[in-house]
């Protein structure tokens, strides 16, 4: 590989990210409907350009987004499956003033888990192929048991306050349920627009999009509407409310979970975060909003990084999955390529998100947050409408209907993510023909 | 949170209450205030966390202090980068490979001792097996369809002999004992197989001259390497097409030749036989390879042509010297150098097809040159039909000694392709009558001779299998009334015999004026040939 060949792409990829910038602050726009669009483009062209070019964009793009995802989720409330958790805790600081101190939290935790993809998984090579072939044949029951945590963890709200034990009970399966509810539902959902072809075929990559902005933007912008949040002005800080122990912790758990969302099929960077935040004993908010911002990093990048590793070789991950299309890295020049790449984009869009979010504070300041929610829910239909036809505005607004459940029932978000991990769970089992029949799709 | 104090109170409200109270007590509503670095509004000073907030006012990270650390990555990035510039994958030695590198991107390097080219269900889809040699053992390496096009955009198509340095993903079991050369290695039982055209470098090795003559009369221990690469000049004969798709042709000079191969793979990936060599001289490179067919107990030298590119015409810049045709009949074999390229020019006077090829007579007054086509010039004949005796040509070729004895022999010709005969002009048939010509027969011997007005004087009459009588030799005088000497007229073909002639017949005959001898004597006749404008005329009416 020759330094002229390196340093090309280099630019490429940082032009990635300045592209990047922009597309970030677009509510419902996935960094992977635009590395789709971009691959559908590429294939007629790959014959006049050469392969790696093209990666190098979109390792660009994917590590702008993946630093600078955390804007829409902060200041619009549009989040996506990987920063669904943020947004809780983000709106509190944005109703503190504090916007942008949660941008830089994330960010932090984004920077942490760049050191961690370039300096740390180069030394677990080894490791990660041999842990690939022991738990290859045991994802069925692997994500079997996340989904049992995911519904054992949510704890029952409001059971103190019945006169009976019996009206205790009630009260605390009141949230329960719904939540046990909104997880099956949505893994049927998942599962059928999986098997079937709602979308049209020539956009058919883009199938997941309606239902995740459905399942998580849209909910939380209608009840922003209906709560009609206000948002005071933001202060810009020049630092940021976070010590050495509380960063360590986070970044440790933020990278932890980015790990397993990125090495598990349909475990996503929130996901990851969450069970890795729980298994390290996490309680501190900032730790948790800097570990997400870790955990999207490592997952996001992470994923497309492990079809890179010597030895390993794994597709993980939409953009993997999208590489793997047009090209199969081979050497290890091509590894250590990407990891150069990988942390100089990201220090770069560390320095870009401080000026996006200085821009995006511009933005909720100056218009009012009613109109802004509506711009951007009319923002998100239109993307919807014109990535996946009237198809997916339709599973988007059932994704929503089912999204709105845990909102009504005060139940846990999360368990919106049966949208995935159902379906690839009986995938794995080996019993998707079985349930597709029994919906009559097979 | 739900973290709770020893009070029993929960710790945020506990703070907030806290941070109320001591801020009343120090006097905070009127006392110094701060700016909170996170919410930006006024908090009391003595505060350790923001009244509003609840944000921390020190032990806070800065921005700049954050940049300053995230510069390290730009470091950390750019050894990275640095690394994939300049690291080369280590390279394997072949004898080393395991089942444990299975599935691994594998890195060899050695020497292309076999080619095989996969045509899979007659579509175009087809993917290039090579076999490289390291010195320690032997593996395969798959080259994809799609690879292998790039390979010949960018002229990287193996060849025999061509070292070869891949990166690929590798397959297979171990190595298995196996015999290369004569000699005791291994076999990978398994393969590699390259993906991309940037992960396959070719080293050509440089061509060496070699004459054909020495390759041809070669054996095996003598003086030549096998797969060595070699530059070999000579003259295209006949080929044909193989069963394996591969074209075989001969490379000769004089009558020595060797056996060219051009592999199929290369011939369906660069563009397929080239008609335009066909007769021509040209110089072929590629491997030298020994051929050991079961049907033969010994085997030879063939040439495997590294593809058509790398055979090339030469035509332009070959130098004849002028030799004279009476000069090379009488020259011995030490006069002239075997191989030396010479130029004649003659009359055509004599074709003869013999298992060889075929041999025609060049003469310039009585004295003559043997020109020899050789068999595997295919067009040869076609294009000797086309000359017609008597004909004046000029011919390029190679001088060849053709030795039939002890100290016997003569020199030949072997022209140096199709075009090497030049057609200058035809040679003149002189008015002569009978008494001239035999007055001093040897002064006007092989002279063509146009006899006008001669009259038949006697007639050998046969008769053929069906009983119709004809003749093919009879005698002419000068006129009726004459007593003057008789010449024969002899019809050297049989297709020219006559049916209908008569004694005293008046005839104009255009022939070969020459001797033969019968019984030891010496006799002058006037030859009418095929193949050319020898002519007996009657009264303007054509017989032959």
């Amino acid at each position: 590989m020759t330094v002229t060949l390196v340093l090309t792409c280099l630019f490429i990829a940082i032009l990635g990210v300045l592209v990047s910038a922009p597309l970030s602050l677009v509510p419902a726009l996935h960094v992977y409907n635009v590395i789709g669009l971009l691959v559908l483009i590429y294939l007629p062209l790959s014959a006049f350009l050469g392969p790696m070019f093209m990666i190098m964009f979109m390792f660009g793009l994917l590590v702008g987004y993946a630093m600078m995802n955390t804007l829409t989720s902060v200041y619009f409330s549009t989040p996506d499956d990987s920063t669904i958790f943020i947004v809780l805790p983000a709106q509190k600081y944005l109703t503190q003033g504090r916007g942008h101190e949660a941008v830089l939290l994330s960010a932090i935790g984004g920077l942490i888990g760049v050191f961690f993809l370039a300096v740390l998984v180069p030394l677990t090579m080894g490791v990660m192929g041999t842990l690939r072939e022991l738990l290859a044949p045991h994802l069925f029951w692997i994500l079997a048991l996340i989904t049992v945590f995911i519904l054992m963890s949510e704890w029952p709200k409001d059971f103190s306050r019945g006169q009976s034990k019996l009206e205790r009970l009630a009260k605390g399966w009141s949230t329960l349920i719904p939540g046990i509810f909104t997880f099956f539902i949505a893994g049927f959902f998942g599962f059928i627009i999986m098997r079937s072809q709602v979308i049209p075929a020539h956009r058919g990559f883009q199938t997941l999009l309606p239902a995740f902005v459905g399942l998580f933007a849209v909910p939380w912008i209608l009840t922003n509407l209906v709560s009609e949040m206000d948002i005071p002005e933001q202060h810009v800080t020049d630092s940021v409310d976070i010590e050495g122990k509380n960063a360590a912790r986070g970044g440790a758990a933020g990278c932890l979970g980015g790990l397993l969302a990125a090495f598990f099929p349909a475990v996503t960077g929130g996901t990851g975060g969450l069970l890795a935040g729980h298994a390290t004993a996490q309680r501190d908010e900032r730790s948790f909003i800097l570990s997400q911002g870790a955990s999207k990093m490592v997952y996001y990048v992470g994923a497309a990084f492990l079809l890179f590793i010597p030895g390993l070789h794994l597709t993980r991950g939409t953009m993997g999955i999208m590489v793997n299309l047009f090209y199969t890295p081979q050497t290890t020049s091509e590894f250590f390529l990407v990891a150069g790449v990988i942390a100089i984009c990201g220090f770069i869009a560390f320095l870009l998100l401080i000026v996006m979010s200085k821009f995006a504070i511009k933005i909720v300041e100056n218009i009012p947050v009613t109109k802004l929610n509506i711009g951007v829910l009319i923002i998100i239909h239109v993307i919807v409408l014109v990535v996946t036809s009237w198809q997916g505005l339709m599973i988007m607004w059932i994704g929503t209907s089912i999204g709105l459940v845990p909102v009504m029932f005060h139940s846990r978000r999360l368990n919106c993510l049966g949208v995935l991990l159902f379906p690839l769970m009986i995938e794995l089992g080996g019993h998707g023909a079985f349930l597709a029949g029994l919906f009559g799709l097979s | 949170m739900d973290r709770k104090r020893k009070d029993g109170q929960d710790e945020e409200t506990a703070f907030d209450k806290e941070a109320g109270w001591q801020s009343f007590k120090k006097g905070s509503l009127g006392g110094r205030k701060r700016t909170c670095p996170a919410c930006g509004r006024e908090t009391s000073q003595e505060l350790n966390k923001c009244e509003h907030c609840t944000s921390h006012q020190e032990k806070r990270w800065s921005v700049k202090g954050i940049i300053a650390i995230g510069l390290a990555m730009l470091l950390v990035g750019s050894v990275f980068l640095s690394l994939g510039a300049v690291h080369e994958e280590p390279v394997l030695k072949i004898e080393d490979l395991s089942p444990d590198h299975s599935f691994r991107n594998i890195r060899l390097e050695g020497d292309v001792v076999d080619i095989n080219y996969w045509d899979i269900d007659y579509s175009d889809y087809g993917r290039l097996e090579i076999t490289i040699y390291d010195g320690t053992g032997l593996c395969s390496v798959y080259v994809q369809k799609e690879t292998l096009e790039e390979l010949v955009e960018e002229g990287k198509l193996p060849y025999l002999g061509d070292s070869v340095d891949v990166h690929g993903r590798f397959t297979g079991s171990g190595v298995e004992s196996t015999t290369h050369d004569g000699e005791e290695t291994v076999r990978v039982d398994g393969s590699v197989t390259v993906s991309e055209a940037d992960l396959f470098d070719i080293k050509r090795k440089e061509y060496e001259s070699f004459d054909l003559n020495l390759v041809s009369g070669a054996g095996r221990e003598e003086r030549l390497d096998e797969h060595s690469k070699a530059r070999i000049r000579g003259y295209v004969g006949e080929h044909r097409e193989l069963s394996s798709g591969d074209y075989l042709f001969y490379l000769y000079r004089g009558t020595e030749h060797i056996s060219v191969t051009i592999p199929r793979h290369s011939l369906e990936l660069t563009g397929g036989w080239r008609e335009d060599i066909r007769g021509e001289i040209v110089t072929v490179r590629g491997t030298l390879n020994w051929y050991e067919p079961y049907w033969e107990s010994e085997g030879s030298w063939e040439l495997v042509a590294d593809g058509m590119e790398n055979i090339d015409i030469i035509d332009a810049h070959l130098t004849y010297e002028r030799v004279s045709i009476d000069e090379l009949d009488h020259a011995e074999k030490e006069d002239f150098n075997e191989g030396s390229r010479k130029q004649i020019t003659g009359s055509y006077e004599w074709y003869n097809s013999v298992s060889a090829g075929q041999l025609i007579d060049i003469h310039e007054g009585p004295s003559s040159v043997t020109v020899f086509f050789p068999w595997y010039a295919e067009k040869t004949h076609e294009d000797l039909d086309e000359l017609t005796k008597g004909d004046i040509v000029e011919i390029k070729g190679t001088l060849d000694w053709y030795g039939y004895g002890e100290d016997r022999g003569e020199w030949q010709i072997i022209p140096d392709g199709l075009d090497s005969i030049t057609l200058i002009g035809e040679k003149e048939y002189n008015e002569k009558d009978v008494s001239m010509l035999l007055d001093d027969p040897e002064a006007y011997e092989y002279e063509y001779v146009n006899l006008e007005n001669v009259v038949v004087s006697s007639i050998n009459w046969y008769r053929d299998d069906e009983g119709e009588f004809y003749t093919r030799n009879f005698f002419v005088k000068d006129g009726i009334e004459e007593n003057g000497p008789s010449l024969n007229i002899y019809i050297n073909y049989w297709e020219g015999r006559l049916t209908e002639l008569y004694e005293n017949d008046t005839l104009t005959i255009r022939g070969l004026f020459k001797s033969y001898t019968y019984r030891g004597e010496t006799y002058w006749e006037v030859v009418i040939r095929d193949h050319s404008r020898d002519e007996i005329m009657y009264q303007e009416e054509v017989y032959l």
